[in-house]
């Protein structure tokens, strides 16, 4: 994959990308932060994506790592949810309910769920992103299906 | 549940996110793009901050970058060491100092080996009302004299403030990863052409001070020192066939079978295909012939990957590295050794 390749790639994962970022972050400034990382680490390491049929997994999976390392350095201090709870009110005028209701879940289910519902990466490909077995991705994705479901219904009194 | 309505719940890209993929994007390779906030490039050499923050900006670079003994030899050592050390090939100090417009820039060391290259350089401000923070950027151009570059990857930026105090005198990096592995003589001019005021995400800033500032560097590459190892290791409970190390003062290979790494990969729960990496070959430290540890801080891997039925890695290090005198790599969070016949 050559440079232009690389970039018409990134380009058509963007708003994927965007959306892991912000559901792991929450803040579109950390989001800016990780994606770009994410592309320089990815473009470094382009060598070793042997098949570039799995670049978006590949840069899903780099963009995670990154997503992770900020939060690692940035918020040594607190534990996620809390660094999570900060960042969620400061961009969320605009934002549905349902996307409102998906980032109240924890990150446990609600990046499976993104990751799935959203982004449409197969159960295989949440193994790979997420380094979980099949039983256990397939276990979190029931579940949080089951908790936005009582959230919708519950605080919005619908079901979508 | 699963069906297009649920992209439409979620936000479009803001616009400034956008902007930061088109520039990130747009700067690739040719050395526009800064990195921002923490990054890998940041940890190449060792810190020593709470030395610093004490000395303040009166430190060397050598107390700067905590170079182990070895490199503060090329560092602090007197003309005729030095003069060997440049015979050696290992590290060229250069004594070119430029000034213009108010800024001076002296070139304090460069390396260059089979994979990496590394300059650095000290940035100052005779007007001490500027004030150089790791935010602030230098313009450069580099001429590598009607050849390609040979870099696959270049970085560069101001140290960060955990490793220099702000003042109007900074030092400024400049790594270069090599596309392909080699020992060609690396010829090259670095042009600056501005100190740049902190710019907003991956733009750069507005120039606060224009000039010509001009370092012509002819560096030699240090050769490798090749160890065939061929000896079976116990790595994280998989048995690891390590046939080959490669050492350079400031980078590593490694060359293990191909049946461990995958076992290792099993281990794990990783995919290297996929840009996972094997953190229980690691190389988290070396071990030198009087039993000293040199702990690894800004282990960086270079390559990875599988080839010709082995799995082959390069590393660079955060310190240089006496050679000479390793005995052994430590790898992996149990710092498991590998011996250096």
């Amino acid at each position: 994959m050559n440079k232009e390749q690389f970039t018409t790639e990134v380009l058509k994962a963007e708003k994927s990308l965007y959306h892991i970022a912000k559901s792991i972050l929450g803040n579109d400034e950390d989001c800016a932060d990780a994606m770009q990382n994410a592309i320089l680490h990815a473009f470094e390491k382009l060598h070793t994506l042997q098949n570039s049929k799995f670049f978006k997994t590949w840069i899903t999976r780099i963009l995670m790592n990154e997503c992770y390392q900020i939060i690692r350095s940035k918020k040594e201090q607190i534990p996620y949810e809390d660094y999570f709870e900060m960042q969620t009110p400061i961009e969320q005028e605009s934002y549905s309910e349902v996307f409102e209701a998906v980032m109240e879940l924890e990150a446990n289910y609600r990046i499976p769920l993104i990751l799935f519902y959203v982004e449409g990466f197969s159960i295989k490909e949440i193994c790979q992103i997420l380094k979980l077995s099949q039983s256990t991705a397939k276990t979190r994705l029931c579940r949080s299906r089951k908790l936005l479901k009582e959230k919708l219904i519950g605080v919005y009194g619908y079901e979508k | 549940m699963k069906n297009k309505k649920w992209s439409s719940e979620f936000p479009e890209v803001p616009e400034f996110v956008h902007q930061t993929v088109l520039d990130t994007l747009d700067g690739l390779d040719c050395g526009k793009v800064k990195k921002v906030k923490q990054m890998k490039k940041r940890t190449i050499i060792i810190l020593a901050a709470a030395m610093i923050a004490i000395l303040g900006t009166t430190v060397s670079a050598s107390e700067i970058f905590k170079w182990n003994e070895k490199a503060n030899e090329v560092f602090e050592a007197d003309e005729e060491q030095q003069r060997e050390l440049v015979m050696e090939q290992v590290a060229q100090e250069e004594y070119q100092t430029t000034t213009d417009a108010g800024l001076t820039i002296r070139a304090v060391q460069t390396i260059q080996d089979v994979n990496c290259f590394y300059a650095l350089f000290e940035i100052t401000a005779e007007d001490d009302s500027i004030q150089i923070s790791p935010e602030n950027d230098m313009g450069v151009q580099i001429d590598y004299h009607g050849k390609e570059s040979p870099f696959g990857m270049l970085g560069r930026g101001f140290v960060e403030e955990g490793r220099q105090e702000i003042s109007n005198s900074r030092y400024y990096e400049i790594y270069g990863t090599k596309a392909d592995a080699g020992t060609e003589d690396l010829d090259m001019t670095i042009h600056f052409t501005s100190l740049d005021a902190p710019g907003e995400k991956a733009l750069a800033g507005d120039a606060m001070i224009k000039g010509d500032w001009e370092f012509s560097l002819n560096l030699h590459a240090v050769e490798a020192t090749r160890y065939e190892v061929n000896k079976e290791y116990q790595i994280a409970g998989c048995t690891v066939m390590v046939k080959e190390v490669e050492l350079t003062p400031i980078s590593v290979k490694l060359v293990c079978d191909e049946a461990g790494a995958r076992e290792l990969e099993k281990t794990e729960g990783v995919n290297i295909d996929q840009a996972d990496s094997l953190r229980s070959l690691f190389i988290n430290g070396v071990k030198y012939q009087d039993g000293t540890v040199v702990e690894e801080e800004g282990y960086q891997e270079l390559s990875v990957g599988y080839e010709n039925g082995n799995y082959e890695k390069t590393a660079r290090f955060s310190h240089v590295i006496d050679v000479e005198n390793v005995s052994a790599l430590l790898v992996g969070d149990n710092r498991e050794e590998i011996s250096l016949p």
